[in-house]
């Protein structure tokens, strides 16, 4: 387990107030909650995304929030999937191992087992434009994997598919969390998300965090 | 193509707009004049003035963007946005003035490349951070983000990311820049000096000082065909704006200090200048001879010319705006506005100069339209277009309804626009103020305020020029102002 400590956030028109809590090391955490409440919030700012002082979080013996953005070795994947358009779905999945200096024989190992795994060596030379739905979740997932991230935040990854789609691409995650064995916060407003996948439920309403 | 009943105003409006390109093409053959190579030297010291103009604004705007970056609400957002785009607002004898007060305190000659260059600049930096920081919030940042959360570092953040997806809004603002500083005629003409000139200003002087219309259209046309490419250009390069900027999207984390850098252009462009007329204010205020130049007939005259001219020009642009909205948003014509470059100068003075009319107030209203049809393209794409879009999915429940064309200009388009059209008028009134470039073709000496400063610069009275000059923009101000409280009076 891991602890949140003092988180504070006031904007404009919303704060979020996480005096304390707490995540599992393994498994799914799943952070439910209505839209407006501060679940994105929350997660920007335990990426380093939002700047936010005063709040701790020490992960493997690490203070989270003292390291910059890019050494936090987080995997995201946000609602829009935010693909890089000008890149190929396999150069997307490549693209945070090339970041990491990982030889090219690694990233051609790593990239090739993981679009294995997910079903994608088809599609691996489209552009994300290219792609369906389902497709582009998976290139999205499989990059924020590919460099065996110490957790991964998952921001409402479902609410733009279809609910066949969803349910498939929910059993691809869990499949693939439980394999890869990476700790996951799941953010969603979907029931459904939270019964297929988590370990742990949060709640989450106006800005504040209550366990169910 | 069968055109609608509804679209009949917008076609008409269309007409008037490209009308100048089309009656100096038609007229071409007519004119005898012939094509010698004398046009290759300024078409050329055009195009390096226009390049390095371009170059120059796009790295001023993306260090200016920077200072949007820094916002933390959207309400800042705005305000900066306003700071940044308000030296476009500035007419360029005001500018003018500005460069030569600055070029004074610094002991150095106003004129050349340089100062062109940078006077360009000064001017369009803003415009491009704006084009630059909007497109980023809207496009890139959520990916930029999602890179620096995966590990990437800076250098791979620019190098793999913002250069490949920030490559449209680039190349687009390159070519808007290179085709305003392009066609720019009054800054190259008195801060250009003998070495820096453009075919615009070689038209204009083939014209005031030789009588040479048959030389100056066939450089017209030149130009011409090479703004009508630059307009495709742009049309082409138009690129896609997604979502509407929300407050997640604004905040980013750089340093609040940076907004500072926003006020750069304005304080170079207005501040010195408004500086040295309120100083030059306090010497005039005892000279006689001023004085009795401000109560002469000449003055009054141009001063009532210049209050007419802005006058049509906001009425003109008004009658513009709702016709071009009375026929509806459609691909086609969003894609006119988006890529459209009015005409140069030169081709829309020669146009008005072959429609009747010879007295004084017809060279009023020919000016004034003249001016209007040079203006409304550039203002009605950057402050009526987008809030337009914006209305599509109201028009298209609307027309679901059963809405005629009518019902949606007169009970959906123009309640919501009118605000942004009044605004849009008014601005292109205050920039007649300051124009001289549009009416120096119809009138000689100072029949309006514009050409009697611009005749005072010429004498060297400076203090003079400068200070009728504040006078005109703080009443171009007072105006605007005055104006926009009825408006909102009456609205409410």
């Amino acid at each position: 387990m891991s602890v949140i400590k003092n988180i504070f956030l006031k904007r404009e028109s919303f704060s979020v107030e996480v005096p304390e809590l707490i995540l599992r090391d393994e498994g799914v955490t799943a952070l439910i909650g209505p839209s407006g409440s501060g679940k994105s919030s929350l997660i920007r700012v335990l990426l380093g995304l939002e700047p936010l002082t005063g709040w701790s979080w020490n992960l493997n013996g690490v203070e989270i929030s003292q390291v910059p953005v890019e050494k936090r070795n987080f995997g995201v994947v946000f609602q829009s999937l935010e693909l890089f358009p000008h890149m190929t779905a396999k150069e997307n999945i490549e693209f945070p191992l090339r970041c990491r200096n990982y030889s090219p024989s690694q990233i051609l190992e790593r990239t090739d087992a993981l679009m294995d795994s997910l079903g994608l060596v088809q599609c691996g030379a489209q552009k994300p434009h290219q792609l369906s739905g389902g497709e582009k979740q998976r290139v999205a997932l499989a990059r924020a994997l590919a460099f065996r991230p110490d957790y991964l935040f998952l921001d409402e990854p479902f609410s733009s598919l279809d609910q066949d789609l969803k349910e498939s691409s929910r059993e691809l995650v869990r499949r693939t969390l439980k394999e890869f064995k990476v700790p996951a916060l799941l953010v969603s407003h979907d029931k459904g998300d939270v019964e297929a996948l988590r370990s742990s439920v949060f709640m989450m309403r106006k800005g504040r965090v209550t366990t169910i | 193509m069968k055109i609608k009943k509804d679209h009949i105003f917008t076609v008409f409006i269309i007409a008037i707009l490209i009308s100048p390109y089309l009656l100096a093409f038609l007229n071409a053959p007519q004119l005898n004049f012939k094509l010698d190579r004398s046009w290759a030297w300024p078409l050329v010291a055009g195009l390096k003035q226009a390049s390095l103009s371009a170059l120059v604004s796009l790295l001023f705007g993306a260090l200016l963007a920077s200072s949007l970056f820094s916002c933390r609400t959207q309400k800042s957002y705005g305000r900066i946005k306003m700071i940044l785009l308000a030296p476009n607002f500035i007419p360029p004898l005001f500018i003018i003035l500005s460069v030569m007060s600055l070029s004074g305190a610094l002991s150095i000659s106003h004129q050349g490349l340089t100062w062109v260059v940078v006077t360009h600049s000064l001017m369009n930096g803003g415009l491009v951070a704006v084009a630059l920081s909007s497109y980023f919030l809207q496009n890139v940042k959520k990916s930029w983000e999602v890179a620096r959360v995966l590990g990437a570092n800076p250098f791979d953040r620019l190098v793999r990311l913002w250069v490949p997806m920030m490559l449209p809004v680039l190349k687009q603002n390159f070519v808007l820049v290179f085709a305003l500083c392009l066609v720019s005629f009054s800054i190259p003409l008195v801060i250009g000096g003998a070495s820096v000139t453009s075919l615009e200003v070689h038209i204009f002087q083939l014209i005031r000082s030789e009588g040479n219309w048959g030389l100056a259209l066939s450089y017209s046309l030149i130009q011409s065909v090479l703004v009508l490419f630059l307009a495709y250009l742009l049309w082409r390069l138009d690129p896609p704006q997604e979502n509407a900027l929300s407050q997640d999207s604004i905040v980013s984390g750089l340093p609040r200090g940076l907004i500072f850098l926003s006020f750069i252009p304005l304080l170079l462009l207005a501040g010195i200048w408004i500086f040295d007329s309120l100083t030059q204010a306090l010497t005039l205020f005892g000279d006689n001879l001023f004085q009795s130049f401000v109560l002469s007939p000449l003055f009054l005259d141009a001063a009532i010319n210049s209050g007419l001219i802005f006058l049509f020009v906001f009425l003109m642009q008004i009658f513009f705006s709702m016709g071009v909205l009375s026929g509806g948003r459609t691909s086609p014509l969003e894609a006119f506005f988006q890529g459209y470059l009015a005409p140069s100068v030169a081709v829309l003075g020669f146009t008005m100069s072959m429609l009747p009319g010879e007295g004084e107030i017809w060279l009023l209203i020919k000016s004034s339209i003249c001016f209007s049809l040079l203006t409304f393209p550039l203002l009605f794409r950057w402050q009526v277009l987008s809030t337009w879009k914006d209305l599509s999915a109201q028009l298209q429940v609307a027309r679901s309804l059963g809405a005629s064309g009518s019902v949606l200009f007169w009970e959906i388009s123009w309640p919501q626009l009118k605000g942004a059209v009044l605004q849009m008028s008014l601005v292109a009134a205050v920039w007649s103020l300051g124009d001289f470039a549009v009416t120096s073709f119809f009138f000689s000496g100072g029949k309006t305020m514009a050409l009697i400063i611009v005749d005072l610069l010429n004498k060297y009275r400076m203090e003079w020029a400068s200070f009728l000059s504040f006078l005109l923009f703080i009443f171009g101000l007072l105006t605007f102002y005055a104006f926009q409280r009825i408006f909102t009076h009456v609205r409410d």
